[in-house]
């Protein structure tokens, strides 16, 4: 390829770039483009915008919060016997009376049942612990003495020391004394060893 | 109160003094840069300016927010090429750009010369508008006076080897459309 010609070509490009110039008024124009340009103000329409998509996006969350925090008051359920709903002509009857899982059936006003009332709980989410009512009553009444602040709960080691503070002399331990026994001889033909 | 701020009735909101001397130093500096670059793009000089003039403009109301101003005329030169084919995308006087580029422009007086020059230039134009972008800016502002190979992959943010493969590419290119 010969140079020759691109080269004379890229010169009149060359030229024809170079031979424009802003005019002398370009510097003029602008500044009156810059001064007619509207002062910016402190917030856009996207600063609004963005503004209010925090916002809900804050109430949303506190909202939530409130929901996930706020305790699930326990409603004492009265244990009563299921009745099993009449089954409709044509519906077959099936197991349908088995509870649902995380429902109670409930009896209604008028003395029939009142099914699927949910009862969110708690102990869903963990292993089932039986408690006897003494125990029960006690840790409840426990909790409730340290959540209020106001009951004393008694110390452990308050019946053990003194008005002083002193722990208790400790007494005397007695041991009987330990008497050790021969072993007899083995019983002939017998092939257990039994326990004495 | 330096130049720029004396035509301003307003106090500058975006920009503080400083900033002001030093766009106005900017603008002093880059104006050519800036209107060669539209013209390339729009081949009308009145198109050009108001371009270069719109860049200008966009670059004051970020003058500020500009960290490195030592690549203000890197970034002058990106944003007056997007401006420069947004314009040219768009603008009504595309037909009247078209119908200038075939103008005879008197040079040496005799007809016959300044028609042929004329139509040579054209199909120049047009050979380097049918170059792929990443071509074409790399011809233009290498053509542009005062711009080496250093000058121009500092303006494009690019290594110098690859301005000089664009480069040899553009020109093959060149010379197979202008043959």
């Amino acid at each position: 390829m010969s140079d020759e010609p691109m080269d004379d070509i890229l010169r009149e490009l060359r030229d024809e770039l170079n031979g424009v110039r802003p005019s002398p008024e370009f510097a003029a124009k602008v500044r009156r483009q810059i001064e007619a340009q509207p002062a910016r103000r402190w917030f856009g329409i996207w600063q609004v915008v963005t503004a209010g998509v925090a916002i809900t996006i804050a109430a949303a969350t506190v909202v939530v919060l409130q929901r996930t925090d706020t305790p699930i008051a326990v409603v004492p359920v009265p244990q009563v016997a299921r009745v099993a709903p009449e089954p409709r002509p044509g519906v077959p009857a099936s197991d349908s009376t088995a509870p649902l899982r995380g429902t109670t059936t409930v009896p209604s006003q008028k003395g029939g049942t009142r099914s699927a009332a949910i009862v969110r709980t708690t102990a869903q989410a963990g292993p089932e612990v039986l408690v006897p009512t003494d125990q029960r009553m006690a840790l409840i009444s426990l909790l409730d003495g340290m959540r209020k602040r106001g009951t004393q709960v008694p110390s452990a080691t308050e019946p053990l020391v003194d008005s002083e503070g002193r722990l208790p002399v400790p007494a005397e331990i007695k041991l009987s004394p330990i008497t050790i026994e021969l072993l007899g001889p083995p019983i002939p033909g017998g092939g257990s060893r039994e326990r004495r | 109160m330096n130049e720029l701020a004396g035509h301003l009735d307003q106090p500058l909101t975006s920009v503080d003094d400083a900033d002001v001397r030093e766009f106005e130093s900017r603008l002093a500096d880059s104006s050519a840069l800036a209107v060669r670059v539209a013209y390339s793009v729009v081949r009308n000089r009145q198109d050009a300016e108001d371009v270069a003039q719109e860049a200008f403009a966009r670059a004051y109301r970020r003058f500020s927010s500009l960290r490195d101003r030592e690549r203000f005329r890197a970034w002058l030169v990106r944003m007056t090429w997007r401006l420069a084919l947004d314009h040219r995308r768009s603008h009504k006087r595309r037909q009247a750009r078209d119908d200038a580029a075939m103008e005879i422009t008197p040079q040496t007086g005799n007809l016959e010369t300044d028609t042929i020059a004329a139509e040579r230039k054209a199909r120049l134009w047009a050979a380097i508008e049918e170059l792929p972008d990443r071509l074409r800016v790399v011809t233009v502002l290498a053509a542009m006076e005062g711009h080496g190979i250093s000058e121009v992959a500092a303006l494009l943010g690019v290594a110098e080897g690859t301005i000089k493969s664009r480069l040899f590419e553009a020109r093959q290119k060149l010379h197979e459309r202008l043959r």
